[in-house]
């Protein structure tokens, strides 16, 4: 077999099978393969690679349609839905891989953020001031404070901010109940209740958080709820 | 080559990209019915076997979010390869395993073939698709480009981003290697 000189035919050749040529170049290279054996064969090869080829499966195009950025006309594209390519999506966390826990982390923070509203505004009304008992009185401790009973004080506040919060209560679970006043005024001991509480709080719920039915019930005296 | 028609189906390619940025979204079905397969065979052909379509699809969702990066100095087509060829190098570093070539199931086909010249030409197949999985990395990616997507030595540069020559050389080294490898 005689080695084929012609650089450019053999180059041209992929180009003859794909018909990429026109008609001029198509007569041209037609007319050396005619008189090249190394071309010819090599014609041949090139189609019995063309049938090797794997066959490439049949695709949805209506599905690929649907999830391409819908256009906006002005340049800016939106996506219309799980159109996010698989190489740009970012590493999946478990957060991602496990809603559920999105849900749970979601109402832990609501519940979080409801207590803390609800010790705010009784922080701000005196008559729903509920503080556990201190064993001995701050000396900055208003004289109103002294008279009340163990489990109530009252902390002096506007009136007008007494009317424009709305009475609420807290209630804990192991029965403190952290409202108004200071830090300092609270015992050692119920100090370290709260602290033993804050412990086994949990940041992220182990599991989903179960449905809330509300129950109504009666309250004591002290607006607790029994 | 024909400088012409492709050249008109460029334009064409250009104008539905702009009937599609005007809010045309019919435009976008033909685009992706004009190359779809072409990226298929293209994801066949460079070892992909799981979910070509999502390869795809992913390609059009990447290629349509960022039409404004698209400036039109090659075609669509060569665009969309470019692309496609990316998510495909990510898809395996991802993977962390190289995906080789799926080996052709010899008794595939093989038996069922009564006919002689079947069975020659499914031989003959699996011999030359042996060739082409023998070459290199790059041979392989610019031999299946040049020979069964028919792309030029300037879209083949393109995508693999090297130069026009350096892929000529690497396209006539591989068709020497299979040469050799059909004549052993």
């Amino acid at each position: 077999m005689t080695e084929c000189v012609s650089a450019k035919m053999r180059d041209a050749l992929p180009d003859l099978i794909h018909g990429t040529l026109d008609a001029g170049q198509v007569a041209v290279v037609e007319a050396h393969v005619a008189s090249c054996t190394e071309c010819a064969r090599e014609i041949a090869l090139l189609q019995a690679v063309i049938a090797s080829a794997p066959r490439a499966p049949e695709l949805d195009l209506n599905r690929i349609v649907t999830a391409l950025p819908t256009p906006s006309g002005r340049g800016l594209l939106l996506h219309k839905g799980g159109g996010q390519p698989v190489g740009s999506r970012k590493p999946q966390t478990i957060w991602s891989r496990r809603p559920i826990l999105r849900v749970a982390a979601a109402a832990a923070i609501v519940a979080a953020g409801g207590l803390s509203l609800v010790v705010g505004r009784d922080a701000l009304n005196p008559e729903r001031q509920v503080r556990p008992p201190v064993s001995s009185a701050p000396a900055s401790a208003p004289a109103a404070s002294a008279a009340a009973t163990p489990t109530q004080v009252a902390v002096s506040a506007p009136a007008n901010v007494a009317e424009r919060v709305p009475a609420t209560r807290a209630v804990a679970s192991t029965g403190l109940s952290l409202v108004g006043g200071e830090v300092q005024d609270l015992s050692d001991e119920h100090l370290a209740a709260l602290l033993k509480e804050m412990d086994h709080l949990d940041p992220i719920p182990a599991a989903e958080p179960e449905a809330i039915t509300p129950v109504i019930g009666e309250t004591d005296s002290s607006g607790m709820l029994q | 080559m024909n400088p012409g028609s492709r050249e008109s189906a460029e334009e064409t390619d250009l104008a539905l990209i702009a009937r599609w940025k005007a809010g045309d979204s019919r435009a976008a079905t033909e685009l992706v019915g004009r190359h779809a397969d072409s990226l298929a065979r293209f994801a066949t052909s460079a070892g992909e076997r799981e979910e070509i379509e999502e390869l795809v699809q992913d390609t059009f969702v990447r290629a349509f979010s960022s039409l404004d990066a698209f400036r039109g100095e090659s075609s669509l087509r060569t665009w969309l390869f470019t692309i496609e060829r990316r998510l495909m190098l990510d898809r395996r570093r991802a993977e962390k395993r190289q995906r080789s070539m799926v080996p052709i199931e010899e008794a595939e086909g093989a038996t069922e073939y009564d006919a002689l010249d079947g069975m020659v030409a499914q031989e003959t197949a699996i011999r030359v698709r042996r060739a082409v999985e023998a070459l290199s990395p790059m041979q392989r990616e610019v031999f299946t480009m040049r020979v069964e997507q028919g792309l030029s030595y300037k879209d083949i540069a393109v995508i693999l981003d090297t130069s026009e020559g350096a892929a000529r050389v690497h396209y006539h080294n591989a068709m020497c290697a299979v040469k050799e490898y059909l004549n052993d």
